[in-house]
């Protein structure tokens, strides 16, 4: 993409990683950026989406434009992909965009005919009863299509037209509306003078798409335990409805497993069948054209042509979802993608939980740079199976998105987060710039030993996730593993651990005896880990929490954060504790406030 | 309901679900039509659920674009969209060649095969248009499915302009340029049975998983190679139509090959649909004509009179018209024997000027007159010699010398032209002054697939003998081009004897005394 918002100045390019990617990362790192030029570059998007205004637009490039270009996986095959190869290539094309009467206007040729590359478009601002409810409604004709070719290979909808047509027909011959239909005719041959030869009709029997859909807008409905139960979409709540829609939508994609025609080989007994055929009458192969028409007629209308490749968008589907159903609809998402080789799914995303619940393979990152926005498609990181396990343990363990983040804290326990917080507040002081920062700062519990995947994952200089990668581990008294000053070398400044000596409590008591006193002092001698008449030392207390303390950890540690909040001016701040704050802190800026234009 | 004006043959022609089918189609039988409305039986009808696609080939790409438009017009844009579609078979073959070298089957030079494939190696470093007797080079593969250069065996596998040393046919592949002969000369080698097997059968693939049906109009223009590729198809299970009238074959001289579509008639068991097709046929006389040529019975031909009125005129080269004195026939195209010379060039220029007042339409070789002097249009230039050239009262060197102001640009001296552009410039002014309305004058290569209400045929082999009929031959090639210029007329079709020309020896047409 270049030239329109993320990619304003430069190029900005995102790579998804198959068939089901997540979006996920801050706020302006272009995710919604990629969506809308997805959402412009595509000529098939439904629902129809106005075109965004001019001020998408950068005026700092002379042509602004967006290269899509698909791939044929060898190891994932698809209808599309398989009948795109003997045709020779996978489309690509590049989509030039203009302003046009204040608005975005896209010029570009997209290669596949319509229908094949249909986008199946799900906004966060899109009103689902209204899209299900009203003008998008053809899309349970879609529906109703797809599932006449999976049970009858037949997607016309003649029977269900017939009966239709059938009903109409039997209402408007009825009175009232028969002959209301002969007031109103009156009044028009009087308005006309006779000159038209026009009737009117209050109803009609032609049952297209378009009447179907306007049918079936007023059926759908959600269910309590009955269909007598159930109630007008408006009025369902927007979770529910927005479920619907997108199982709708998925049920309205038709199976192509299901309708392939298998590749019959030329035998030559067909040849003596169609002897047969010669036979035919004039009346009976005219026939056959008017059936070709009506199928045309019909095709012109079908979303989803031949073989096609639908692309799910589903733009932050965790508005109005319970956290459980949002980790639900991913893991139902990655199934439908697995058995559909046609349906390829792209989430954008603020969820943890959906984050969580999709493995780091399909995680694309955006991130802001120094050089503008950017994306890290994980998968591309080509980390070691085993990486990828931990990584894939922590979201799980963890539903939690946090360690993709520009700065962000690693801690191996839930201790070290909450007493390094509670210092990080003393170090910040009464600096409003500093304590915002130790606020909103992202501190990670790995739950076990910080191990080289992580930099792998977040702080590799080549595709970095995180500008200041700080951990926080033991010692235990041992020297760090090999594997730290290699990759501190190597993340050119991202990357620095910083340890607790031997472990965090201990750590804590240069300079803060007098808090160890305060809140031990008065506990029983063999609760707490410094003899009757002796002052606290190291040694003490790292044998005392690493043996019959260690039950106390987590009490001592929310006692650390109360005592440094209300002691703020006398506690001291651990020297290792203090660096770490200092090296994540270096080169932040709070963003600008917007300047008032005068 | 619509009513289908088609009749009968054409509804079985359209609605046939033999696998291989053959429609002999005379002329005015409506080829282009049936192709249309087969296109949309097969898409929307007999293959209404195949993925693949429906696939129409033709052999010039204005063919191309006319059997596009009227698919389009009648059955949806999006019956020929992806991944069914018309296409030419230069087209076809780029396809095909792609495949194998996308999977690796041949190894293109520059590793990249090229999007876009050139008519010619006109302007590239090292092509010459005047090869003399020095070896020209092809592509060819070699054992290992290498493109490599060879020496070419025929001046058609290596049309001029060409190369006279192979490294800088390499070098113009390397950089990423192709011709269609180069696309055709490496996919020629490639499936070529005393190959490797698996390429053909790659090809094979290639077209089963892509194709569900072939349908190829005026097939008896196919070479060598377009009859393999079509074989190929047939054995992958794609299902085939080929459209054709066998006595309408003119392109020999392309390398058409029509034995080799009999041949590929009969090996694999082709269904034939005979679609004589009087439907052009105003007149009893030319319906009785059209089907006497289709039957290939005896015939007879009447000549023209003083008094008879023509739309066109049609003979079997340029020249044959620019000679024609008798009658006032405006010839489309520059004469056969003009010489190369800028003025030359420019002459052509004024005749396409006079040809567009009279007709409206260019005049064949315009474009190549254009670019060899390098003018982009000729808006507004002309005029001056156009005026000269209707005044009686000025010399020809005076409309000459306009040209030469207008178009010699400044420094360089042109050649002096040749006699033949002399006397064509004489006629053209004859043209101008003494006929209100002349005919326009058409070779008979041009006017395939077209049809006008009167028809004058130039001839000198025809009897016009009231007591004699012709008989024409289907195997000789400037038989059929007669018979194509015998069917080209609605109503009323004439022939005057010409003496023929002598440097292109005709085949006699035999006679017999009318019963």
């Amino acid at each position: 993409m270049h030239g329109l918002r993320a990619a304003a100045t430069a190029p900005y390019v995102c790579n998804l990683p198959g068939r089901f990617s997540v979006l996920a990362g801050a706020n302006s790192g272009g995710k919604s950026t990629i969506v809308d030029a997805i959402v412009l570059s595509h000529r098939d998007v439904f629902p129809y989406t106005p075109r965004p205004s001019s001020s998408f637009l950068s005026q700092k490039v002379a042509t602004r434009t967006i290269d899509v270009r698909y791939a044929i996986s060898s190891t994932d095959p698809s209808p599309l992909g398989d009948l795109l190869d003997a045709h020779g290539a996978a489309p690509s094309w590049t989509t030039t965009l203009t302003s046009s009467m204040g608005r975005v206007s896209t010029a570009g040729n997209q290669v596949l005919t319509e229908g094949q590359l249909p986008v199946l478009y799900l906004s966060p601002t899109r009103n689902p009863a209204l899209d299900l409810g009203g003008r998008e409604a053809r899309l349970i004709v879609e529906l109703l299509k797809s599932q006449g070719l999976r049970d009858r290979g037949d997607k016309s909808l003649k029977e269900l037209r017939g009966l239709l047509g059938g009903l109409i027909g039997s209402v408007v011959n009825k009175w009232p509306v028969a002959d209301a239909e002969k007031r109103v005719g009156i009044h028009l041959a009087e308005l006309t003078d006779g000159v038209a030869g026009r009737v009117p009709y209050l109803g009609s029997t032609l049952i297209d798409d378009v009447f179907l859909a306007r049918v079936f807008e007023f059926l759908v409905s959600t269910a309590g335990a009955q269909r007598g139960d159930a109630r007008r979409l408006e009025t369902e709540g927007l979770g529910y409805s927005n479920l619907l829609e997108l199982a709708v939508i998925l049920a309205a994609i038709p199976d192509l497993t299901h309708a392939a025609t298998p590749i019959m080989p030329l035998v030559p007994d067909v040849v003596a069948d169609d002897v047969s055929e010669e036979s035919l009458s004039d009346e009976e192969r005219q026939a056959f054209m008017r059936d070709a028409e009506e199928n045309a007629a019909l095709d012109d209308e079908t979303f989803f042509a031949g073989n096609f490749h639908a692309v799910v968008l589903l733009e932050e589907p965790e508005a109005h979802l319970h956290p459980q159903l949002q980790h639900g609809l991913v893991s139902y998402l990655k199934e439908v993608v697995r058995d559909r080789p046609e349906v390829q799914v792209i989430i954008t995303t603020h969820s943890d939980q959906i984050v969580a619940a999709s493995d780091p393979e399909d995680l694309v990152v955006c991130v802001q740079t120094n050089d503008g926005p950017a994306s890290r498609t994980i998968k591309h990181f080509q980390l070691a199976p085993s990486h990828l396990a931990l990584a894939r343990r922590q979201l799980d363990v963890s539903r939690s998105a946090s360690i993709f983040t520009d700065r962000v804290v690693l801690v191996e326990g839930p201790t070290d987060a909450v007493v390094f917080r509670a210092f990080a507040r003393v170090w910040a002081g009464a600096d409003r710039m500093k304590s915002r920062f130790v606020d909103s700062l992202t501190i990670t519990v790995i739950g076990s030993r910080v191990g080289p995947w992580l930099y792998r994952l977040l702080a590799d200089p080549a595709q970095p996730i995180s500008s200041r990668l700080a951990i926080l581990g033991d010692s235990d008294g041992k020297p760090p593993p090999r594997w730290v000053p290699i990759a501190t070398a190597k993340s050119l400044g991202r990357l620095q651990v910083f340890y607790s000596d031997p472990t965090l409590e201990p750590s804590l008591l240069a300079g803060n005896v007098e808090m160890f006193k305060a809140l031990l002092g008065h506990k029983a001698e063999r609760s707490r880990p410094w003899k009757n008449g002796a002052e606290p030392d190291v040694a003490g207390v790292a044998a005392f929490f690493g043996s019959s303390g260690r039950s106390r950890k987590a009490g001592f540690a929310d006692d650390v954060a109360a005592y440094c909040e209300n002691n703020a001016d006398t506690v001291t701040v651990p020297a290792h504790m203090q660096a770490l704050i200092e090296f994540v802190w270096e080169g932040f800026a709070m963003p600008a406030a917007p300047l008032i234009p005068t | 309901m619509i009513v289908h004006p088609m009749n009968s043959e054409q509804l079985r022609a359209a609605t046939t679900r033999a696998p291989l089918c053959y429609v002999k189609a005379g002329p005015g039988s409506g080829k282009t039509y049936l192709a249309t409305e087969a296109f949309g039986f097969l898409r929307h009808e007999r293959y209404r659920d195949d993925p693949r696609g429906v696939l129409g080939v033709t052999f010039a790409r204005s063919a191309r674009s006319e059997l596009a438009a009227r698919v389009g017009m009648r059955w949806g844009y999006r019956t020929i969209g992806w991944p069914s579609g018309v296409c030419t078979f230069d087209e076809l073959h780029r396809q095909l060649l792609r495949y194998l070298v996308v999977h690796g089957f041949i190894d293109w030079p520059s590793g990249r095969f090229p999007t876009k494939v050139d008519d010619s190696w006109q302007d590239h470093p090292g092509s010459t248009g005047s090869p003399g007797k020095r070896t020209r080079y092809m592509l060819t593969l070699n054992d290992e499915g290498a493109v490599v250069a060879a020496k070419a065996i025929t001046e058609r596998a290596a049309p001029k302009p060409c190369f006279t040393d192979p490294t800088h046919l390499t070098t113009a592949i390397a950089a990423g340029f192709c011709t269609h002969a180069d696309v055709r000369n490496v996919l020629s080698a490639a499936m070529d049975p005393q190959f490797k097997r698996t390429f053909s059968a790659a090809v094979s693939s290639c077209l089963g998983r892509g194709y569900c049906h072939l349908i190829v109009d005026e097939v008896f223009d196919m070479n060598h190679l377009d009859a393999l590729v079509v074989e190929r198809a047939i054995e992958a299970g794609v299902t085939v139509t080929l459209v054709g009238d066998p006595w309408q074959s003119l392109y020999e001289f392309r390398g058409a090959s029509p034995d080799e579509v009999h041949r590929v008639l009969q090996r694999k068991q082709f269904q034939t649909i005979e679609m004589p097709g009087a439907r052009r046929y105003l007149t009893d006389d030319m319906r009785t004509l059209a089907r006497r040529l289709f039957d290939e019975q005896p015939f007879a031909v009447i000549a023209a009179r003083n008094g008879d009125e023509f739309d066109i005129v049609l003979a079997h080269d340029w020249n044959a018209l620019w000679d024609e004195r008798r009658i006032a026939v405006l010839p489309m195209g520059r004469p056969s024997g003009l010489d190369g010379s800028e003025l030359a060039n420019c002459f052509v220029l004024l005749l396409n000027e006079v040809v567009r007042g009279y007709f409206g339409r260019d005049a064949a070789g315009v474009v190549e007159a254009r670019r060899k002097l390098s003018v982009e249009t000729c808006e507004g230039r002309i005029g001056k010699a156009l005026a000269l050239l209707r005044n009686p009262a000025v010399a020809l060197d005076d409309v000459w010398a306009a040209l030469q102001a207008e178009f010699q640009p400044p420094g360089v001296r042109w050649a002096i032209k040749g006699k033949r552009a002399t006397s064509s410039m004489e006629r053209l002014r004859e043209l101008c002054l003494r006929a209100s309305s002349p005919a326009l004058g058409l070779t008979i290569h041009q006017s395939k697939g077209l049809e006008w209400d009167n028809v004058l045929l130039l001839n000198g082999e025809l009897s016009t003998n009231p007591t004699e009929l012709n008989c024409l031959e289907r195997r000789h090639e400037d038989h059929r081009s007669v018979y194509v210029g015998l069917t080209r007329a609605r109503m009323k079709l004439r022939v005057l004897h010409v003496p023929g020309n002598p440097f292109s020896p005709r085949t006699p047409i035999a006679r017999v005394k009318r019963p």
